[in-house]
């Protein structure tokens, strides 16, 4: 059995317009699980739900439909039992490191706290030779000099190393993070995706890599599930994914997907329109209308999951060149 | 002769106990229908760069140097014959340009009343006319313009100042991280709208960005900065095909790639130095895998490898 299972996720957030009530599906029917040790990239745009997705699995947001389980164990029910042993257990990067921690508490503070909360070390001198080893360990060197800072001294990088930290403390056996790169320099991103994948080979943590750029997490996933509006459209393997799209949006993400070099010319897939994440019920595949291979069937029924190959699955009509007359 | 001419440029914020060196001797230029791009990570200069041509930094700064728009000076330039100028010989487009946008107005009447400021002649039909022809040059509807900003989605508000900054056909447009916050496909469509642009306005433009790619996929030239200084300058294919900069190789070897070996990325150790304290020799040198005794001491300038192709670098060079 998987270490963590998502099964028929939903959440619905309520909108209250002119015409009444109304609901917003920001999560629509995820499924997925997730090994022990293994990282799940989960892609889409703004809007998709990828966020909320991360949110909902770690408790942060509340559940519409739909269960998530951890090692068979219901999270509504490890989270009653016992919060902060859940909380030990799973953790959370938030995308922002520059609002992540409080501005007016050194680090020494911030970091000592949380290992106080959680019981760890028997006074403050044991839990400060702790801080400084697991600051040493994640390359902030002399980690003295890091913890008499506030978090306004330190560069995003710096910051978002110290956030992981943190989140690592209680060695959680599962990370949710959530755009950590999206805020820093290109130059420092390579540091941050490396740690995580330190910390994964060191301590086998699993983890959701929540991103909206392919390539990034192309360096970091075993697996990747694409999103568009609230349901997953594809997943698999990560190079089945990029290297053998199905559905024609991941198809559409990769083909706009920037490269450095000039000289490389891709097709780009013509998109038009943008995705509608209003309320209300939808009919059909929520891709349909900015779709280059819609059919009618497309508009009337949704498309459910089929596997491509092992592993691999999308859900469209039109996958593997059946007709548009269909 | 030069669309933009920026020579030795240096711009130094004042601030209560230090002084910030933002532009160190930076020298530049645009020719007509060769957009540059200017890349650099937080904190290059590359901002502070686009807003001394624009003089548009805050008061109190010092800005040594020269800066030509067709060959008439900006830097010393009176204030009224500036404003002559803004918006018809040059505009911007900012990473939040859509913030801008007044809630409580229509599209179309912001537009005209922007319109208006730098032509106060044209009969209001002419404008309308206009508005929608420059719409369309952008792929919006006409039903926009009788929309409010909430009634539209941040791609679209983006593609609305772009189409604001070209209301009167100005030669130069500078564009600071313009498609910076939107998602994937939403740039990938405005950068093709901008390339398209280029023929059928004959506008170029300053691109300003953290992302290489952008500039790869939509500029001639490039420039590539940190900490306030220029480090490598040449066309796309010189820079990004060839470094010769220490510096941008890193800048390179840190962007994932979508194919290929899937090796592990290397970033740049280190942080960016600190602006108020003048470093002695190469800026990079810190973080710089290849330094030398002498790129700590002395600071050479930029030098020409090839035609057109300048490098702040005398290791790397070789």
């Amino acid at each position: 059995m998987a270490y963590l299972e998502a099964e028929h996720l939903c959440k619905k957030y309520m909108v209250r317009g002119s015409n009444g009530k109304s609901f917003l599906q920001a999560v629509d029917d995820v499924n997925f699980s997730l090994e022990q040790g293994e990282i799940l990239g989960v892609i889409g745009e703004s809007g998709c739900g990828k966020s909320t997705l991360g949110r909902m699995l770690i408790g942060l947001e509340p559940i519409t439909s739909g269960r998530v389980t951890y090692d068979g164990r219901k999270l509504e029910g490890l989270m009653k039992e016992d919060l902060r042993r859940f909380r030990g257990m799973a953790q959370m990067v938030f995308q922002n490191p520059f609002d992540t921690f409080p501005p007016k508490q050194t680090m020494q503070n911030i970091l000592l706290r949380v290992m106080k909360i959680h019981h760890i070390g028997a006074d403050k001198e044991e839990r400060r030779q702790r801080c400084l080893r697991l600051l040493e360990e994640a390359g902030l060197k002399p980690a003295e000099d890091f913890l008499n800072r506030y978090p306004h001294e330190l560069s995003g990088g710096q910051l978002q190393r110290l956030s992981i930290v943190r989140s690592m403390m209680l060695s959680p056996s599962f990370l949710v993070a959530d755009e950590p790169v999206s805020m820093l320099d290109v130059s420092v991103r390579a540091d941050i995706i490396n740690m995580l994948m330190d910390i994964r080979k060191k301590k086998n943590t699993a983890m959701v890599f929540i991103s909206h750029d392919l390539a990034t997490t192309r360096y970091i996933s075993d697996r990747i599930v694409v999103m568009y509006l609230g349901r997953i459209v594809e997943s698999g393997g990560t190079d089945q994914v990029l290297h053998n799209p199905q559905h024609p949006y991941t198809k559409a993400l990769l083909s706009y997907c920037g490269s450095v070099d000039p000289r490389e010319k891709r097709e780009q897939v013509e998109v038009p329109g943008e995705a509608f994440a209003g309320a209300g019920e939808r009919s059909g595949c929520s891709f349909a209308p900015r779709c280059f291979m819609a059919c009618g069937r497309c508009f009337r029924e949704q498309p459910r999951m089929e596997t491509v190959e092992e592993g691999h699955r999308a859900a469209c009509h039109c996958m593997g060149g059946k007709s548009k007359t269909e | 002769m030069a669309l933009l001419e920026i020579k030795n440029l240096n711009v130094t914020y004042q601030m209560k106990e230090k002084e910030i060196a933002a532009v160190e001797d930076v020298s530049l230029s645009i020719e007509e229908g060769k957009p540059l791009g200017i890349v650099g990570e937080s904190g290059s200069g590359k901002s502070t760069l686009a807003m001394a041509v624009l003089r548009m930094l805050p008061a109190g700064t010092k800005v040594e140097g020269e800066i030509s728009l067709k060959g008439k000076e900006l830097l010393t330039m009176p204030e009224a014959e500036l404003k002559a100028l803004r918006w018809k010989e040059m505009s911007v487009v900012f990473q939040k340009s859509m913030n801008t946008l007044s809630p409580v107005h229509k599209i179309e009447r912001q537009l005209m009343d922007m319109y208006r400021v730098h032509d106060g002649q044209t009969p209001a039909k002419e404008i309308k006319q206009r508005l929608a022809q420059l719409l369309a040059l952008v792929n919006l509807p006409e039903r926009v313009l009788r929309s409010y900003p909430h009634e539209l989605s941040g791609g679209q508000l983006q593609r609305v100042s772009i189409a604001a900054s070209l209301m009167h056909n100005p030669p130069l447009v500078i564009l600071d991280e313009a498609t910076t916050a939107l998602d994937v496909i939403t740039q990938g469509q405005i950068l093709n709208e901008i390339k398209e642009l280029r023929d059928k306005m004959k506008v170029t433009w300053l691109l300003i960005t953290h992302d290489i790619s952008v500039v790869s996929s939509c500029c001639e030239q490039v420039a590539v900065m940190y900490a306030g200084r220029l480090m490598e300058y040449g066309t796309v294919e010189q820079v990004i095909c060839h470094p010769a900069h220490p510096y941008t190789m890193g800048l390179l070897g840190s962007f994932p790639l979508l194919y290929g070996e899937r090796e592990n990325l290397k970033g740049i150790p280190g942080n960016m130095p600190d602006l108020s304290k003048k470093p002695e020799g190469c800026v990079f040198a810190p973080r710089c895998p290849y330094a030398k005794e002498e790129c700590r001491c002395g600071r050479t300038g930029m030098m020409e490898i090839e035609t057109g192709h300048l490098t702040a670098c005398p290791v790397g060079r070789r």
